[in-house]
């Protein structure tokens, strides 16, 4: 694969995998978009790998997901400081706290669980591909989701 | 709470993201830059590769020549222990050989480090004459 072509790919992808990196990271845009460079670029530098191009969608996801809990491992998450939330952005402040309820609740969920519901529910995977995209067993897909949703369901009546 | 609510809370979740055209163009600078270390990293490769195979030419060269020069240098070791005298002489007779080889062995590995060298190095310059004029 050339550049022009992963290129091709990238712009058709390149919206989902911020949006799903987004949540991930629980609002943190700059994060996400830096995480999202950091995969297009692992994407392309082990592009050779990828065998059939159909399967490129969940390939980078595949790749998304390693790259947030790789830096995960290496950055000790830190407390946001709260009163960066009102300085004003680029955003309106209607967008920036449009999901700051769901943001809140998903940052109080665990990594596996936050990211099993995100590709469920968000992209739309099935169970075996979530566990083939997180290389564990469907057994524990299913668990995290279960768990996974009764957390947000309690955090959501919470909120 | 519900599938159906889960699916729909996930849907309708559309964040702002930053420009497309500014993460394209953001991504299509690294992409570059990573094309260009691969590049280079490439003909780092070839130079090493063209480097060794002309240490191993010169290397046979150099040993093609000790093998047709070792009768006159062994004649020529032998007519100086002719003419020198018993002891040295003697030690010329048991070390004759060794002496022979010890130079040749340290000619040759010379020979082929230096063509190492300079092969690296020419190879050096061209790719950085290619990258300084990319254009015919």
């Amino acid at each position: 694969m050339n550049r022009s072509q992963f290129t091709r790919h990238v712009e058709r992808h390149q919206r989902a995998v911020r949006r799903f990196l987004t949540a991930l990271c629980c609002g943190d845009s700059a994060l996400a978009d830096d995480l999202a460079q950091d995969t297009f670029i692992k994407a392309y530098l082990n592009c050779n790998e990828l065998k059939e191009e159909n399967k490129f969608q969940a390939w980078i996801f595949r790749i998304a997901y390693n790259t947030f809990v790789s830096n995960q491992r290496r950055f000790k998450p830190y407390e946001p400081i709260e009163e960066a939330y009102y300085i004003a952005g680029n955003d309106s402040a209607e967008e920036s706290f449009r999901y700051q309820d769901l943001y809140d609740c998903l940052k109080k969920l665990s990594d596996k669980e936050r990211y099993s519901l995100l590709l469920f529910y968000m992209q739309g995977y099935s169970i075996d591909e979530i566990s083939e995209i997180t290389e564990t067993t469907t057994d524990a897909v299913k668990q995290r989701l279960s768990r996974g949703r009764q957390h947000l369901k309690i955090l959501m009546e919470r909120n | 709470m519900e599938d159906d609510k889960l699916k729909s809370l996930f849907c309708d979740y559309q964040p702002r993201l930053t420009s497309d055209n500014n993460f394209m163009a953001n991504l299509g600078k690294q992409l570059m830059t990573v094309d260009l270390v691969k590049s280079q990293l490439k003909n780092q490769q070839r130079s090493r590769r063209f480097a060794a195979l002309a240490a191993v030419a010169t290397g046979f060269v150099m040993g093609v020549i000790s093998t047709l020069c070792y009768p006159i240098l062994t004649e020529f070791i032998h007519s100086a222990a002719m003419s020198s005298s018993a002891v040295i002489a003697n030690l010329i007779e048991t070390y004759g050989d060794v002496s022979i080889w010890i130079p040749i062995c340290v000619i040759t590995m010379a020979a082929s480090y230096v063509a190492y060298d300079i092969t690296l190095l020419a190879t050096a310059n061209q790719n950085s004459f290619d990258r300084q004029h990319p254009f015919p």
